[in-house]
């Protein structure tokens, strides 16, 4: 930009077609409102009476049998197919961004089937003698609202979140209080265009000693990797894990919480 | 602001095409921010006469944004001229688009601190955000916004 963001926006504005009668629209609307609002509280006394009227009428058939409820089926939905082809030969991205930091540890790190699906993938990672070392699991979500970062300990207080470069803010949850299951993850939020990615690097589980149930990425390498802009790109656009195919997403130790609508 | 007809009357002609600019580059498409500010102004005229408004501005403000929000929900944009408007110049299309790259809320404190020249706190205040956020929204919105135009740029002469 090589002039203000104000003098650009002037020039947007050309072409601004005329008020005309707007202001009195506002008036007419107005008046709408006022009358809406009326009737709406009529309704609402009249709801009132109903049910009261419901209600004794409940009360008065209380001392009749009731009909046996029928059995109710659950129904568990099936998750919706998720997978994401794509041709072998096309170079990971999401890989190319988590290979470095395994390979400094003098790990290898690999797709684990299923490796893929609509917003998310997972890795396995082992060490240099071919030992399991855990998952990496990553998924990205769309948040375009104010995020509150939850807190492990009180889930229904907001995580004051850090913040790395090009505004991405972020909070980790790492979590090795369970020796079965130890977790490093981190939750980042790309503020400018609500892109959230949920990264979580867990040990093996069963594991004979605390220390081999370690994951195979310490949390300030998930938190480094989960705040690169690179991950965050190197997923498509309309990736994200929510809609009908959430189902095949990742469970993460701190799920992402999302907008219900 | 007193809930007088008068004085109502003489807010919204002073508020109305203000307010409907901010709309415009919040929404890209002229009717439905002309569609957008009156139902807005029309809350806030209606609120006002029953005394349920404190701060007019920043009622009309939060009111019109939180309104923009919800009708960008689907993140669909297209840019929508005015009719009978002479050529839109490129620069101003690819502003446009830029600006609607971001994402609404971080959209909405450009627009209201660049454009409408509201103080932090006052953006804080319409938005439901603390004065550091309001920052952090600014700062990374410009960033954001001169890299897309950047490259929208570098695409256009290459």
């Amino acid at each position: 930009m090589t002039m203000p963001l104000t003098r650009l926006l002037e020039h947007v504005l050309a072409g601004e077609p005329d008020l005309g009668d707007e202001i009195d629209a506002v008036f007419r609307d107005a008046d709408r409102i006022r009358r809406r609002r009326t009737r709406v509280l009529i309704a609402a006394g009249a709801g009132v009476v109903a049910t009261l009227a419901v209600t004794g009428l409940v009360l008065t058939t209380t001392l009749l049998p009731s009909r046996p409820a029928g059995d109710q089926v659950a129904r568990q939905a099936a998750p919706a197919g998720s997978a994401v082809p794509v041709p072998s030969n096309v170079a990971d991205p999401v890989l190319a961004v988590l290979a470095p930091a395994v390979d400094d540890r003098k790990m290898h790190i690999y797709p684990r089937p299923p490796e893929r699906g609509n917003g998310w993938r997972q890795y396995s990672v082992t060490d240099s003698a071919g030992r399991a070392r855990g998952t990496v699991e990553i998924a990205v979500y769309d948040v375009a609202g104010d995020m509150c970062f939850p807190v492990l300990a009180h889930p229904n207080k907001c995580a004051r979140t850090e913040w790395a470069p090009a505004g991405v803010e972020y909070v980790r949850y790492d979590d090795e209080h369970d020796p079965d299951w130890q977790v490093n993850q981190t939750i980042a939020r790309r503020i400018t265009d609500g892109r959230t990615l949920a990264v979580m690097a867990t040990g093996e589980r069963g594991a004979d000693k605390p220390a081999a149930g370690e994951p195979g990425l310490t949390g300030a390498q998930i938190e480094k990797i989960a705040t690169d802009q690179r991950l965050f790109d190197a997923f498509d656009p309309a990736e994200r894990c929510s809609g009908p195919s959430s189902g095949a997403c990742p469970a993460f130790r701190m799920p992402v919480p999302l907008p219900s609508s | 602001m007193s809930g007088d007809d008068d004085g109502l009357r003489e807010f919204v002609t002073s508020r109305l095409p203000h307010l409907r600019r901010s709309a415009f580059l919040m929404c890209g498409d002229w009717t439905t921010a002309t569609e957008l500010t009156r139902a807005t102004m029309a809350r806030v005229v209606a609120d006002s006469r029953r005394g349920a408004v404190a701060d007019p501005d920043v009622y009309a403000y939060a009111e019109l944004m939180e309104a923009c929000r919800r009708r960008n929900r689907r993140r669909e944009h297209v840019f929508v001229a005015a009719a009978g408007a002479e050529g839109v110049a490129a620069e101003s299309i690819l502003l446009l688009d830029a600006l609607h790259k971001l994402a609404p809320r971080c959209r909405a404190v450009l627009v209201l601190r660049q454009w409408d020249g509201f103080e932090p706190d006052a953006v804080g205040a319409m938005l439901d955000l603390d004065d550091e956020r309001v920052a952090a929204y600014e700062r990374a919105g410009l960033a954001a916004l001169q890299k897309l135009l950047t490259e929208s740029e570098a695409a256009l002469t290459g």
